[in-house]
């Protein structure tokens, strides 16, 4: 609807227009480090798409699919781009990033379902997926071949149930399993039905031998792990999501390397209350220093040095979704050299949120920054793909 | 003449044009004017507190003074509980205010801690501690809870610790109730909520009206699921009811918080001194949703009415079992009218992201 008052009050259009305030326009010629963005995402409509954004987060291409996706993963040698539908959606879509196609649409069997998530392996021939058996709600590891449509050639046990994001190890023979714990069936929607038995751990399985080698659970059976994100050197950084009570004191982000106990980031208690008790994306830099958390019952992006464990800054938000790493960069410098050190970028990633939003987050030594890359009528949906 | 005339005719259209404001935007005008209010009678409230806690520290008044006076002032805020967006939820002042759910009786534990630490016990003490002890619930436990008021008489005196912290509790919770009026009399975010109703009403544009019938919502569900299904077990492994889990149970005010709540979502659909959410549904040809609205409310108000025991006790009889359960679907019936017909109505689409799940 046009609005007809802003002759009334001019400068409140430039207050609404403007929105969340203390973000830099993205420089003309800026290297972004990045060539192409995947993500799914809906229209005002509540129709639901799978869409390709170019360096400037312009959409390139962006078709309808008939399942909201949740995340995506990007394979490099056949130039695939493959989205996972949200629970309890079946369908898996690759877009042909050559040809901007949707070439298949790869239907899971009538007693699997997706839970979102996906990873490619590191010879770039298998996809492992997470997955929901539906005979007796366990979580199960999808292993699909790449070659040609994706098909299923074998199933691991998650090592817990409703297994939820997923990540390749950087020996490329280990997956590490966010296992949500949380029991759900599409009879009863979305609905938890163990919330009270729930377990859910931090898996480690060997893709040798299928077999889960490492767990840990957190301290209250209610702290369902969803997100995950590792780091050069094998730090897995992850985020949960609390089904108890808004106003429990339970960490909701944790760092944890192989053989080692869990370590609980700090989370100060007006944090933890804005918060509401959920986390979406985790994206650790590179060299495994700092961690991204996006909030979107906190409209925030909470930014923690792992080192210390501190929660270092927080970033407004509006309904932050996306978070991924650009680059494998480990050292300062590498996309915006400066003389002066201080103000030198450590690391990069790209955010996105449900309210349009596509931003570059550049640290150095002294705070987190936020660039607007693009804004539309998109909502974007939870998780990205940066490349 | 020609002139003047044509003059005349296009200040009058330019002067019309800029006074046609949008049904949506009248809505939110007489909303804020609402909210303020409410806030300003939580203030007032507090400010009584403060005065009546005092009276009871320095002078031995009776301890029924300063309850009846936390009475009122709770019941000012379940008046405007509801109200989750704008400056209250930037600094959590909304958990300063009354800091429940609270199974693990954490009110308890940091208010004793408090206690056993008297060198702490000071305003601005109170103030840097944690939102626990800084409002309605903390005040609660201090004045009705059975020990801490036997600690009161005991003594004889009403100037010890206990005193200096329930002091301490109701200053803060004065200067945070005045500090939340301000928030929302601030000009900028007065503002630049009324301009965000020119924006889509999608989802992806900041929306007053969104804002305002998203956390309608979403209180509802909260009395819904917290403050019945709570203590009716509900969320427990075991599914037992427990009267400890009900909002108010130290002063049985449980129901009379429900009861406000749903007053207030009255007040919101109908106003007759002020544009009400039903005229912007009547603009849209809407009034029948309003109807059902209230028809639904007065479902839940009369069910409510039939329960005349306090919600701790009640949901340990079996005999209140059935209104108690009859209660929590006809909350639901409400809450489904809102998630549907109400935002469709409206034309809103709540959260994305936030209310993802996943």
């Amino acid at each position: 609807m046009l609005r007809r008052d802003f002759c009334k009050w001019p400068l409140l259009a430039m207050v609404a227009a403007n929105g969340v305030a203390c973000r830099d326009s993205q420089p003309a010629g800026v290297d972004v480090g990045f060539r192409a963005i995947f993500s799914g995402c809906d229209d005002a409509g509540g129709t639901h798409y799978i869409a390709h954004l170019d360096r400037a987060a312009q959409v390139v291409s962006r078709i309808a699919v008939p399942q909201r996706v949740h995340g995506s993963v990007y394979a490099p040698q056949q130039r695939l781009a493959l989205f996972f539908a949200r629970r309890p959606g079946t369908h898996l879509y690759v877009l042909d990033t050559t040809s901007g196609r949707l070439i298949h649409t790869v239907e899971n069997a009538a007693d699997r379902h997706f839970y979102g998530h996906g990873v490619v392996s590191a010879d770039g021939h298998w996809l492992y997926t997470t997955e929901n058996n539906l005979t007796d709600l366990s979580g199960v590891i999808g292993v699909y071949s790449l070659q040609g449509k994706p098909n299923k050639v074998a199933e691991f046990a998650s090592g817990g149930i409703g297994p939820h994001q997923l990540a390749l190890m950087p020996d490329g023979q280990t997956l590490v399993i966010a296992n949500g714990g949380m029991a759900t069936h599409p009879s009863f929607e979305r609905e938890v039905l163990n919330l009270e038995s729930m377990a859910p751990n931090l898996a480690y399985l060997d893709l040798a031998s299928g077999a889960v080698v490492e767990y840990h659970e957190p301290p209250h059976h209610k702290m369902s792990i969803r997100h995950l994100d590792v780091a050069l050197d094998g730090r897995v950084v992850f985020g949960v999501q609390y089904q108890g009570e808004l106003t429990d004191a339970v960490p909701l982000v944790g760092s944890h390397r192989r053989g080692e106990d869990i370590q609980w980031l700090e989370l100060p208690e007006p944090v933890q209350l804005s918060v509401k008790q959920y986390t979406a994306s985790v994206a650790v830099d590179a060299a495994g220093e700092t961690a991204l958390v996006s909030c979107p019952r906190g409209n925030l992006i909470g930014c923690w040095d792992l080192a210390s464990g501190k929660l270092l800054q927080q970033l407004q938000s509006r309904d932050a979704a996306g978070l991924f790493r650009v680059g494998n960069h480990t050292q300062a410098g590498n996309h915006t050299p400066s003389d002066n050190q201080e103000q030198a970028v450590k690391s990069t990633w790209v955010s996105s949120n449900g309210v349009g939003e596509m931003s570059l987050l550049q640290s150095n030594r002294a705070s987190l920054r936020s660039q607007s890359l693009s804004t539309g009528g998109w909502r974007w949906d939870n998780h990205l793909t940066v490349i | 003449m020609a002139r003047r005339i044509l003059l005349l005719t296009v200040l009058w259209l330019l002067l019309g044009s800029c006074e046609r404001t949008s049904p949506e935007e009248k809505w939110i005008t007489a909303l804020s004017a609402r909210i303020e209010a409410g806030y300003q009678s939580l203030h007032r409230n507090s400010l009584a507190l403060n005065q009546r806690v005092q009276d009871f520290c320095t002078q031995n008044a009776d301890i029924n003074v300063p309850r009846q006076q936390w009475r009122q002032t709770m019941a000012a805020w379940q008046d405007v509980q509801w109200v989750r967006f704008g400056p209250i939820v930037e600094h959590n002042d909304d958990w300063k205010i009354q800091f429940w759910p609270d199974k693990k009786n954490i009110v308890a534990r940091k208010v004793n801690k408090m206690l056993n630490e008297p060198q702490s016990i000071t305003v601005e003490g109170v103030a840097n501690a944690s939102v626990v002890v800084q409002g309605l619930s903390a005040v609660e436990l201090l004045l009705f809870d059975e020990p801490y008021v036997a600690q009161f008489t005991s003594t004889g005196a009403q100037s010890g610790d206990q005193c200096q912290l329930l002091t301490a509790i109701v200053t803060t919770l004065a200067e945070n109730t005045g500090g939340i009026v301000q928030g929302w009399q601030d000009a900028q975010f007065q503002a630049g909520w009324l301009a965000t109703v020119g924006q889509p009403q999608d989802g992806v544009h900041a929306n007053a009206v969104s804002d305002a019938v998203g956390a309608m919502l979403t209180q509802m569900e909260k009395v819904k699921v917290d403050k019945l299904g709570g203590p009716l077990g509900y969320k427990n492994r075991n599914r037992q009811p427990n009267g400890y889990f009900s909002e108010g149970w130290r002063s049985d005010s449980s129901l009379d918080n429900i009861k406000i709540n749903l007053l207030a979502m009255q007040g919101i659909m109908q106003n007759n001194e002020a544009y009400d959410l039903r005229r912007l549904l009547e603009s849209k040809g809407n009034a029948v949703i309003a109807d059902e609205f209230q028809a639904r409310l007065n479902d839940n108000l009369s069910l409510l009415a039939t329960i005349d025991k306090p919600l701790r006790e009640a949901v340990m009889e079996p005999g209140y079992r059935q209104q108690l359960e009859d209660l929590y679907q006809s909350l639901g019936a409400l809450n489904n009218l809102i998630k549907t017909k109400l935002t469709k109505a409206l034309e809103i689409n709540l959260g994305f992201n936030s209310n993802d799940g996943d």
